[in-house]
């Protein structure tokens, strides 16, 4: 998964302020996050109880976090997505949570976090999610248009649509389009028609997206018309005033993703300082943020829940009847696959 | 710190050993600095290509499968082919840009100011390269420059789509991007022609066409050639632009070995692709050298 | 051949800038002549060969190369050719292509070049040396190239500027014996430029003498040696010491000056001007003097003196 940089430019001046502070204070708490994370408002119970945010050390890519905790790079939390934990799990990354140090562990999405139970133990905390379905410009396409994912397959928007450069959304949307909701019971036949249907919707495609801030620009630009988006791209555009429209309902369904807090193994800071970080986000008041400040989902249900579904259908992140491809971790080697098989299809295989 | 000390360990250690001669003790610390820091990741590299690799395990048994794979498989011969392809397009284009440029900065300012062209022609690094490839999206994007000139103008009724999101767009915006770089050996070779010689060319009787093909160009060669290599060599392994403004058929090679060295798990044939990619341009530069070395050979 | 000059130079001037480098100079050459223009440094003899061979344009005045004004006409199209003074050959080019260049600009048949080219070659004592590179030649041989490269051409007038500078005293003297006698062989026009007044009174048939941008004399080099017209001139080539004097007798025949210290002596007209005045300045070479023994010496020639210093 790759995240939205929410500006390419602060995204890289931050990792440069980013990586000095961390090594200006050593022995407290140590986040590798995705470049922007450092939002207090993320973890104002943290700030409050010790007076100083945690020190932060940015990726931009998963891949990259991953290589460099494999390099030795000392970090107490990590913050990847769904797709990555097992990887990082196998490799030895990671250490199970202490859920009775978790105060609101009983309010956290039930989906997301049995997820990442091996043998009884919790790996991950899912803290922040959101929904991967399709943004359109309602000025050059009709809206009824959209209730299909065979849209991306019609000639006529050929050259008019943008999808991910992001083999988990980029599947779901295959999978979906061709009948499946759960990949992680997808068979060989179900993984070959999800192929064949990507490499048609291929010839369509414009650009592969690879941020926000890009497919926001495409879509606003008239470049592309139509994309296989993540729910914050169309709220952020519509508080700069764009009209977009955002259809989570296609009769095939829509995705979820969704990433949250590892605890590493062998990190350099105190365990406390972990669980009082991890209880900081869990708060109603940083679930509030983010909805409204970012437009993701939070992994405490309840608080999200509290919301009410006018806030949550507004950042299309409400309930809908269609089926939902939660995109849980599924069977390496299907993976392995599936980013194979992706890297064929962008070249024109 | 761990490579600081050793090289000053060595440094120490060879200063007690033998009585250097000046020289030796001033070109080791570079030297030593370019062998830890080029030649030991290199190392790393060829050997991890004859490795393979099983999801995380390194399994670190002697094959030549990454090889036989990095130049059997179509998807890897069409990449590199590819990026040969654009890397040549890249460099011409570029050449026959600065060249013209060099031309005029050598021959057409006046010596005073030359130092202002120079440092005006470097302008453009003051900005990021991804800030330089994103005002090229602005200037041949759907709504952008050049298509909102031509439907203003009543040229075009539909914006066009052919100029973004393609290998031409890497070509252009690379060309841009590598030009300063074309310029400097260019108007460098430029400057060291001896001007009596173009005199004498035309005293001889030739006119400026000819005297351009017999005398300027081939004296500019040493630097025409820098500048091809220049260009070439990083362009083939380039991954940003074509990311950036490749379109779904623009990726190069470069990307995929990116792809193998990540997400793909599969570090034993990126370093295989890498490495190919390597002796295919090394080749391929050494073939340049040796058809224009006659050009090549230093006056005097 | 007429006695036409091949080259006629009238009141052409050029400046840079504020700098004049040539005023109103007016000149004309005799085909077959060799030719010299000398003077100090900075005094515009370069820029007046320039203005012959088509690399500046004049400011003013007029320039004819046998009988046809060369306003406008470029470089490359004008009977002159130059040997420079690091003689321009091309690196990039073997011995042989660089004597073949203005053949091939010419369109020359290529046969008739691969002739041409042997022939200039053994003119100027470099047979077999065609397939070299110019880096493997000496000074002199370079000069050599530059030589048969320009009058390969055939060119109505050859212009050399300070072909010499660059080569060291002893290859220098054969190098201007040689120039001398392939000027006579090919019986071209050569336009000289230098600023060693030793070489110009070897070389050349006539010289003109340049200061500041002007011509000071045009003579043979006797008549400029002997009769120097200005106390520049005489100054420039040669050494020559200068003595005040008085006139006494002014004849048709002669003029005769009181020197201080030497006391009377009589002057040719020849060689004193009419229009001199009262106090002139007497010119005379070192080598003009004889020293005599006490008591030995001819009345009116002679003045007593006596021996301070004795250089080698
Ligand atoms: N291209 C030019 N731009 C400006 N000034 C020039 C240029 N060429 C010559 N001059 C000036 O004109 C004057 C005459 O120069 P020129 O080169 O003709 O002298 P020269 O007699 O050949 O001297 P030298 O014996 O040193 O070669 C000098 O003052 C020189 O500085
Ligand atoms: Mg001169």
């Amino acid at each position: 998964m790759q995240r939205m940089i929410r500006n390419g430019l602060a995204g890289i001046a931050a990792v440069i302020i980013g990586s000095t502070a961390g090594l200006a204070e050593g022995s407290d708490l140590v986040v590798l996050d995705w470049s922007g994370f450092d939002d207090e408002g993320f973890y104002q119970g943290y700030l409050e109880k010790h007076g100083t945010p945690p020190s932060y050390s940015f990726f931009g890519e998963e891949e990259e976090a991953f290589k460099k905790l494999r390099a030795g790079f000392a970090a107490d939390v990590a913050h990847p997505c769904s797709q990555s934990i097992s990887k990082w799990h196998e490799a030895g990354l990671l250490e199970p949570l202490q859920i009775d140090r978790i105060e609101r562990w009983d309010d956290v999405n039930a989906n997301m976090k049995e997820a990442f139970n091996f043998d009884g133990n919790y790996y991950m905390l899912p803290v922040d999610w959101g929904t991967t379905a399709i943004a359109y410009m309602p000025d050059r396409i009709q809206a009824e248009d959209v209730e299909t994912l065979q849209i991306f397959l019609d000639p006529d928007y050929a050259q008019q649509i943008s999808l991910p450069d992001n083999v988990d959304d980029v599947y779901a949307l295959a999978f979906l389009a061709t009948g499946v909701s759960d990949w992680t019971t997808a068979s060989e036949d179900d993984f070959a028609r999800a192929s064949a249907w990507l490499r048609d919707a291929h010839r369509n495609v414009r650009t592969y997206w690879r941020d926000g801030a890009e497919l926001s620009q495409l879509l606003a630009s008239g470049e592309v018309s139509i994309a296989w988006a993540w729910n914050e791209t169309p709220t952020t555009m519509r508080l700069d005033g764009v009209n977009v429209g955002y259809n989570r309902s296609p009769v095939e369904g829509s995705s979820t993703w969704f990433c949250g807090y590892v605890d590493l193994a062998g990190g350099p800071g105190d365990e406390s300082l972990v669980y009082d970080f991890f209880n900081a986000w869990l708060e109603a008041r940083s679930a509030e943020y983010i909805v409204n400040e970012w437009g993701y989902g939070h992994g405490n249900q309840a608080a999200v829940d509290a919301l009410g579904s006018d806030v949550l259908d507004a950042a299309g992140l409400g309930a809908v009847s269609v089926p939902i491809l939660f995109q849980s971790p599924m069977d390496n080697s299907l993976r392995e696959k599936m980013i194979a098989e992706f890297e064929l299809i962008k070249t024109g295989f | 710190m761990v490579q600081a000390g050793l090289f000053h360990m060595i440094l120490r250690s060879c200063r007690r050993a033998v009585a250097p001669s000046p020289g030796l003790v001033l070109i080791s610390p570079p030297f030593l600095y370019a062998l830890i820091l080029l030649a030991a990741p290199i190392v790393g590299v060829v050997m991890l290509s004859f490795w393979s690799q099983d999801f995380l395990e390194i399994q670190r048994d002697f094959t030549f499968a990454n090889y036989q794979t990095a130049w059997t498989e179509r998807v890897y011969q069409v990449l590199m082919l590819r990026s040969i392809k654009v890397a040549l397009l890249v460099t011409v284009a570029t050449v026959l840009l600065a060249f013209p440029m060099a031309y005029f900065l050598s021959f057409h300012i006046p010596k005073r100011r030359k130092q202002l062209w120079l440092f005006l022609i470097t302008i453009p690094f003051w900005t990021s390269y991804l800030v330089r490839i994103f005002l090229w999206k602005v200037i041949l994007g759907y709504n952008g420059v050049i298509n909102g000139t031509l439907t203003t103008l009543g040229i075009i009724d539909e914006p066009l789509r052919f100029i973004l999101y393609n290998q031409a767009a890497v070509v252009m915006t690379l060309s841009h991007a590598w030009a300063p770089f074309a310029v400097l050996p260019i108007y460098v070779a430029l400057e060291k022609i001896d001007r009596s010689l173009l005199e004498a060319s035309v005293d001889l009787g030739d006119g400026p066409l000819r005297r351009f093909f017999r005398i300027t160009l081939p004296l500019a060669m040493p630097g025409v050639v820098a500048a091809v290599l220049i260009v070439f060599i990083p362009t083939v392994g380039d991954y940003i632009t074509p990311n950036l403004v490749g379109g779904p058929n623009g990726l190069m090679i470069a990307n995929m070995i990116e792809v193998q060295f990540k997400k793909a798990n599969n570090d034993p044939l990126g370093a295989a692709l890498a490495l190919s990619a390597m002796a295919l341009v090394g080749t391929m530069a050494l073939l340049f050298i040796w058809a224009t070395r006659k050009y090549l050979r230093s006056p005097s | 051949m007429n006695n036409d000059p091949i080259i006629r130079i009238n009141r052409v001037r050029k400046s840079f800038g504020p700098v004049c480098a040539v005023s109103e100079v007016t000149l004309d050459i005799a085909p077959g002549e060799f030719f010299t223009l000398v003077g100090p440094s900075g005094c515009g003899k370069t820029t007046l060969l320039r203005m012959l061979a088509g690399f500046e344009t004049p400011d003013g005045g007029s320039i004819r190369i046998d009988g046809t004004s060369m306003i406008g006409v470029p470089a490359n199209k004008r009977p002159t050719n130059m040997v420079f003074q690091n003689y321009a050959v091309f690196p990039h080019m073997s011995v042989a292509d660089n004597i073949a260049y203005g053949l091939r600009a010419a369109r020359v048949a290529k046969g008739e070049i691969i002739g041409r080219v042997e022939e200039a070659l053994a003119m100027v004592g470099l047979a077999g040396y065609g397939a070299r590179s110019p880096a493997a030649l000496s000074g002199g041989q370079r000069q050599r190239v530059a030589l048969a490269r320009a009058l390969v051409l055939r060119p109505k007038v050859l212009l050399l500027d300070e072909p010499m500078s660059a080569l060291d005293k002893k290859l220098r003297e054969q190098m201007q014996v040689e120039l001398r006698t392939l000027q006579r062989t090919v019986g071209v026009t050569f336009v000289l430029v230098t600023h060693d007044q030793e070489e110009a009174l070897i070389l050349s048939d006539r010289i003109a003498v340049m200061f500041e941008g002007r011509i000071a004399q045009v003579a043979t080099p006797h008549d400029l040696y002997q009769r120097p017209q200005s106390r520049e001139v005489a100054d420039f080539i040669g050494v020559m010491n200068f003595l005040s004097a008085h006139a006494t007798v002014s004849t048709p025949d002669g003029m005769t000056v009181e020197i201080e210290g030497l006391g009377q002596v009589t002057i040719p007209r020849s060689q004193a001007p009419a229009n001199l005045g009262d106090d002139p300045v007497v010119g005379i070479r070192p080598e003009m003097l004889t020293i005599l023994q006490d008591g030995t010496h001819a009345a009116g020639r002679s003045a007593r003196g006596s021996l301070v210093d004795l250089q080698y």
